[in-house]
């Protein structure tokens, strides 16, 4: 009985045909391209079925192994606490719904499934589409995709090098393949604002600092089809942000955004992590607790 | 000033090399025939060269597999999905190990668009885009 099943749900088809063994691999036997994976990303386990249980599926029947629900728990924990801490102690100042935002692009779902296709997680991985149990009961179940086993395998792989090897290589591990990723945080901020003036107005007041005047700086071509206004927002003396616009508001909100993204997404560049206490005779010396986000 | 991108990405986007490097190749496919002389440094090679490469690559997964009365082939396969064929037809075990070496050092992009985009960067110019308002005023 056929199931009804979306594209977005199968493997993607490579665009020539990969070859293959002819026989089928013995049962709970780590194949060459798992070990490849391995190899690829520095995986060292104390036992080679470790891999091969974080790359099993809950919905795979032909194994002995147990699935990889249990890494997978820890190693999503584990992402929790290392981007968690780095982006707290790294952007000490972050609103709290932007740094959620942020925290899910560097070990969200998304990003998780993107990775082990990069990698070759995908490929490696061990599922179906329908447990056996759904199959023979025909249930009509909603069929398992690619990218959420992907993402859960990757989750795995964090947990059991949690597990075997110990706290520092799964942080290592995260550091080196998610916290070396690229994201704008500043594109993020800006997503989120939508009143810059008021916003920037209650910042300057929780700080007792003289409120925000905007003062047109330069400007050329004001009747024209293009103008381009500069303006600049100030407090007291004191130049906090510049922007530029087509229209006076138009330049005057982006100046107010520029302060506030001056002030929020304060960068420290030298810092140490909480979790450097894991290894032995480590004094951990912590960076200064900022201020909340002014209440509006 | 900043340039606004229309919409940022939903996810972090990879920068390989910047902590882990990820090797680009990942599979590595050897065919040759038993009968053809063509494939003659195809087999000496896999007989006296393969192992060693495939013992310093493991990252690397090696496939051989005979395909009669056809010239010997190296496939290479990459994480992006391109391949890489050579075909080695006539050449000695050196020369083969040279192009073996080539499709492991290649990262499966197109070479082509190499050239249209040489320079390729997630952050704007370092020094910041002219702009007339922030330079000395020009004085005749």
């Amino acid at each position: 009985m056929p199931l009804h099943v979306s594209h977005s749900t199968y493997v993607k088809k490579p665009k020539f045909k990969v070859p293959t063994s002819p026989d089928p691999p013995a049962r709970d036997s780590i194949s060459a391209g798992m070990h490849a994976l391995g190899a690829r990303l520095n995986l060292k386990f104390s036992d080679r079925n470790i891999l091969l249980q974080a790359l099993t599926d809950k919905t795979y029947a032909n194994t002995d192994l147990p699935s990889n629900e249990g890494f997978q728990v820890l190693g999503n924990n584990a992402f929790g606490l290392y981007v968690t801490e780095y982006l707290h102690v790294k952007y000490p100042r972050l609103p709290l719904p932007i740094f959620e935002e942020i925290l899910t692009m560097y070990c969200g779902h998304r990003t998780l499934s993107t990775f082990g296709r990069e990698v070759g997680v995908d490929k490696q991985v061990r599922w179906q589409k329908v447990t056996d149990e759904a199959l023979e009961n025909l249930e009509s179940k909603k069929p398992r995709n690619i990218g959420k086993v992907t993402a859960d395998a990757v989750g795995a792989i964090v947990g059991a090098l949690y597990s075997d090897q110990g706290p520092t290589a799964a942080k290592n591990f995260i550091h080196d393949q998610f916290l070396s990723r690229d994201v704008n945080v500043g594109a993020i901020f800006e997503k989120h604002i939508v009143n810059p003036k008021r916003d920037l107005s209650y910042l300057l007041r929780r700080y007792s600092q003289e409120p925000p005047i905007s003062r047109l700086m330069a400007e050329t071509g004001r009747f024209s089809k293009s103008p381009v206004f500069i303006v600049g927002v100030y407090s007291g003396e004191k130049k906090i942000g510049e922007g530029f616009g087509s229209s006076l508001k138009m330049a005057e909100f982006r100046a107010a955004r520029e302060a506030l993204k001056t002030h929020y997404l304060k960068e420290i560049k030298d810092f140490e992590l909480p979790s450097v206490v894991d290894n032995d005779n480590v004094v951990y010396r912590p960076t200064e607790i900022e201020d909340t986000p002014a209440v509006v | 000033m900043p340039s606004v991108p229309l919409r940022p990405a939903k996810i972090a986007v990879a920068r390989n090399g910047v902590g882990a490097y990820i090797f680009q190749c990942r599979k590595m496919v050897f065919h040759y025939c038993e009968r053809s002389g063509s494939s003659r440094g195809m087999i000496e090679y896999l007989k006296n060269g393969l192992v060693q490469f495939a013992r310093k690559n493991p990252q690397i997964e090696i496939f051989v597999k005979p395909r009669p009365s056809k010239h010997p082939v190296i496939r290479g396969i990459y994480l992006n999905g391109n391949d890489k064929v050579i075909c080695v037809r006539n050449l000695d075990t050196t020369q083969i190990a040279e192009k073996v070496r080539q499709i492991r050092d290649s990262s499966g992009k197109k070479a082509d668009k190499r050239f249209k985009k040489p320079v390729l960067s997630t952050t704007e110019s370092v020094r910041g885009i002219w702009s007339p308002f922030h330079t000395k005023q020009h004085v005749i």
